[in-house]
């Protein structure tokens, strides 16, 4: 489970994240949600512990991130298709992550071709398409088989191929009960996706509901839904 | 920590920069050697008065600077070249900065003991029995201090390009920084008023090797001295990128 509690991210005066608190439950995959500079990423990047709160905390199973000396094993994440060197090939790619968490080359393969990248597992980054980069970043996620997944607008640019493999991936992954967390602000797809939505702006908690109760609460759709609620809160900073 | 050293090392190896980075050095090493080459040619054309007055052969000197630079450099892409990923898959950054300072120092000991070596074997063959100034090494023996001490400047080379690169967060930065130090500060040294230039000299990396070796140089510092300034860099440059590292919001 993922708990973010009176999380606070301040640059200067300015205020990223603010006093956000929300829990992210096992079997059911969960939109983060909300308009650009909402505050999604840098909540994202506390709870991995790449950025460090201003205050309040980011716990997965109870835990800072941090402080998990394997984390492979317990939190697969993607926060950017451009996070594998481009000029190694995808296995090694994959290789030199899983050696980090003492993970074997078997389950590199496996992971491989897993997303569908066995017959490119050779080939250089570099040359991959953005859904094959995206496919990567989703292998190297399930590297150490996590009971956490953590994703970071995962099917922007991508094909309708890749948006429907990344779905039912996620689906299955959350099918197994594990915690799928999965930020995006493309709504049709999140409509798709998730069971349950946290929805965000200015860097606050403005709802947490799952799809059915928004919509019938909102509007016909879950983008109706999502627009109504942050018609105010949209502010580029 | 035994799992991120083993990563670190594989990732270094799976780099072609890497590899493009210790060509760099084994080709600064072999135009060392022409330029010994010319120089032993000269000597040998050279009148007996002329001879006594060479300068002396030291291949270290002329071409072990180039290769602090180009070893160096990968010693500095071990963190600029990192990306997200590897920062998730090792969230303690104090291990992660060990284990690729455990990596850049291996890097700096293997690679120091074999372009030092190769000077060394350049020098023996092309000097053969010529005697003093202009052979450094009249009996193969006297070059072990000089081997161990520029391979120990390099491990530092290594460690600071390091610390250089955690700090500064860029590829260029840093590598622009590494040659500033090893290549153009003893360049910079020259213009400076005689009292300044041996003092500010004496401090330089590449100037540290003769001066930790004890061999015949014209520079201010003690072998402890040398060996403290060294030291002195070490603690500096990768104490200021574990402080900026630690504290800083990453990717």
């Amino acid at each position: 489970m993922i708990e973010l509690r009176e999380l606070t991210k301040r640059y200067g005066t300015r205020t990223a994240v603010d006093r956000l608190s929300f829990e992210v439950r096992p079997g059911v995959v969960t939109g983060f949600l909300g308009p650009n500079g909402a505050g999604k990423s840098t909540a994202l990047r506390m709870l991995l512990g790449l950025h460090r709160p201003t205050s309040g905390e980011a716990l997965i199973g109870g835990r800072r991130y941090i402080e998990i000396r394997h984390p492979l094993h317990e939190v697969g994440a993607v926060l950017d298709a451009d996070a594998a060197h481009p000029g190694r090939t995808a296995f090694t790619h994959l290789n030199c992550l899983a050696r980090t968490n003492g993970i074997g080359e078997q389950r590199v393969r496996a992971v491989l071709d897993q997303a569908g990248l066995a017959s490119v597992a050779g080939k250089r980054v570099g040359g991959f398409s953005l859904g094959m980069r995206q496919r990567l970043g989703i292998a190297g996620a399930l590297l150490g088989d996590p009971a956490v997944i953590v994703l970071d607008e995962p099917v922007n640019g991508l094909d309708a191929s890749g948006v429907r493999w990344i779905r039912k991936t996620l689906r299955a992954l959350a099918a197994e009960g594990r915690t799928v967390l999965l930020s995006s602000h493309l709504m049709t797809e999140m409509a798709l996706t998730a069971d349950r939505v946290l929805i965000v702006g200015r860097g606050r908690l403005i709802e947490d509901a799952s799809v059915a109760e928004l919509t019938a609460r909102h509007g016909s759709t879950l983008e109706d839904a999502y627009l109504e609620l942050t018609d105010e809160e949209v502010e580029y900073r | 920590m035994t799992h991120a050293i083993a990563a670190e090392w594989m990732k270094v190896r799976t780099l072609r920069s890497t590899w493009a980075l210790l060509a760099g050095g084994v080709i600064a090493t072999g135009v060392g050697a022409l330029i010994l080459f010319l120089l032993v040619g000269s000597y040998d054309a050279a009148s007996a008065a002329d001879r006594a007055n060479f300068e002396t052969a030291d291949p270290t000197v002329v071409t072990m600077p180039f290769v602090m630079f180009f070893v160096g450099a990968i010693g500095a892409m071990l963190i600029t070249s990192e990306r997200t990923p590897a920062l998730l898959a090792v969230p303690q950054r104090r291990v992660l900065l060990s284990a690729k300072a455990v990596v850049a120092g291996l890097i700096g000991l293997g690679c120091g003991a074999l372009f030092a070596l190769l000077a060394f074997a350049d020098a023996r063959l092309m000097l053969g029995d010529r005697p003093a100034p202009i052979n450094p090494w009249p009996q193969w023996t006297d070059a072990v201090p000089t081997v161990l001490c520029a391979t120990l400047i390099m491990v530092v080379t290594c460690l600071v390009a390091l610390g250089l690169g955690t700090v500064l967060r860029s590829t260029a930065a840093a590598i622009t920084t590494l040659g500033a130090l090893v290549l153009v500060c003893p360049i910079f040294a020259h213009f400076l008023p005689a009292v300044w230039q041996l003092r500010f000299a004496s401090v330089l990396l590449p100037n540290l090797t003769p001066q930790l070796a004890g061999s015949d140089h014209p520079y201010l510092l003690s072998q402890g001295g040398a060996a403290a300034v060294a030291a002195v860099y070490v603690i500096v440059t990768l104490g200021l990128g574990a402080l900026s590292f630690r504290h800083r919001d990453l990717a």
